[in-house]
């Protein structure tokens, strides 16, 4: 049982939800880099706080991040997790660069401006079909970058979306970009507010398939 | 033809002004709302890129004082949640003149670009 009470029914549409959006995120990524993307089945699922830097390959993890806050009629964050060396050549890819040609993301960089970019459209594809399948609109913030442990980000991170109970709803995924050695991990966090009424919507207007 | 740029992004900017060097158009670049009226009010492009997610002031708001500036004024929001019905709506009672989905081709940038400037 997951720690609000939710059906499998209920969890099953939550999954499809993130399914959608995650495969509408995986065709901007693609379109962007001009390169095959793999966006795994998403992952949806309560996780408990202690768990979840295991999540993004573990506490000490050195890690570079690129985080968003979600608002509007929903609340919430999102976060992509590479590391160090995906993150470049990422970067790299984005920008049209011979991969190894990135060493650092430094703060003002174009580098840093191109990925961000990354995450701002993965996280606007994301939202654009969440939002078209509940009939709301929902707003991503502009995008933010860190390198630290995994811990340090996660905890941060849980601060922000004010996460007091002992596990926290999340849609995770993993990114692969064809031919590149870039593995990446897409996690979009709810506060449990936003998933009851979610959930509401998804009750009304397709109250068939969760009943 | 005079195109200004607006997003907080400069590699957004530097992809914009990549595909529209072909036409060899006079443009001017913008990273915020402030900066944007400006170069408006200042350089008096013939279309305008904008981004709707901004730090500051956003996009919409942004349009709304280029529309007061000059209700003619031709903008396109340029933004990674374009496929969103009650952002274009609201976007589309603030004055917009078009919309591109971010990411786009460089087919989809010259597309408007020869819609709005023939």
């Amino acid at each position: 049982m997951n720690p609000i009470g939710l059906s499998p029914e209920e969890m099953d549409a939550l999954n499809e939800l993130g399914n959608v959006a995650t495969g509408n995120a995986a065709t901007a990524l693609s379109k962007l880099l001009t390169k095959p993307v793999e966006m795994n089945i998403p992952n949806s699922r309560f996780i408990p706080l202690g768990e979840f830097a295991d999540v993004v390959g573990g506490a000490e993890q050195l890690v570079s991040a690129i985080y968003l806050s979600i608002d509007g009629d929903f609340c919430g964050e999102a976060l992509f997790v590479f590391p160090e060396a995906g993150a470049l050549e990422l970067t790299d890819l984005t920008l049209g660069n011979t991969p190894g040609t990135t060493s650092r993301i430094m703060a003002g960089t174009m580098e840093e401006s191109a990925f961000k970019e990354i995450a701002n459209i993965l996280t606007g594809s994301f939202l654009n079909a969440t939002a078209k399948m509940l009939d709301a609109k929902i707003l991503p913030s502009i995008a933010h970058v860190a390198t630290d442990m995994a811990q340090s980000l996660i905890d941060f991170l849980l601060v922000k979306i004010g996460a007091h109970a002992d596990e926290i709803y999340c849609v995770e995924t993993r990114i692969n970009v064809e031919g590149h050695n870039i593995n990446g991990e897409f996690l979009v966090l709810f506060d449990r507010n936003s998933l009851k009424r979610m959930l509401e919507i998804l009750h009304n207007r397709y109250g068939g398939i969760i009943d | 033809m005079k195109i200004l740029v607006v997003d907080d992004s400069a590699f957004m900017r530097s992809m914009i002004k990549r595909i529209l060097a072909e036409k060899n158009p006079e443009i001017r670049e913008a990273s915020n709302a402030e900066e944007a009226v400006g170069a408006f009010v200042e350089f008096h492009p013939d279309l305008v890129f904008l981004d709707i997610i901004m730090p500051g002031r956003s996009g919409i708001e942004t349009l709304k004082d280029i529309r007061s500036k000059d209700p003619g004024a031709k903008v396109i929001m340029c933004t990674s949640i374009g496929g969103q019905e009650k952002v274009i709506q609201e976007c589309v009672e603030a004055g917009a003149s078009d919309f591109i989905t971010k990411p786009f081709t460089p087919d989809e940038i010259n597309g408007v670009l020869s819609r709005f400037t023939g």
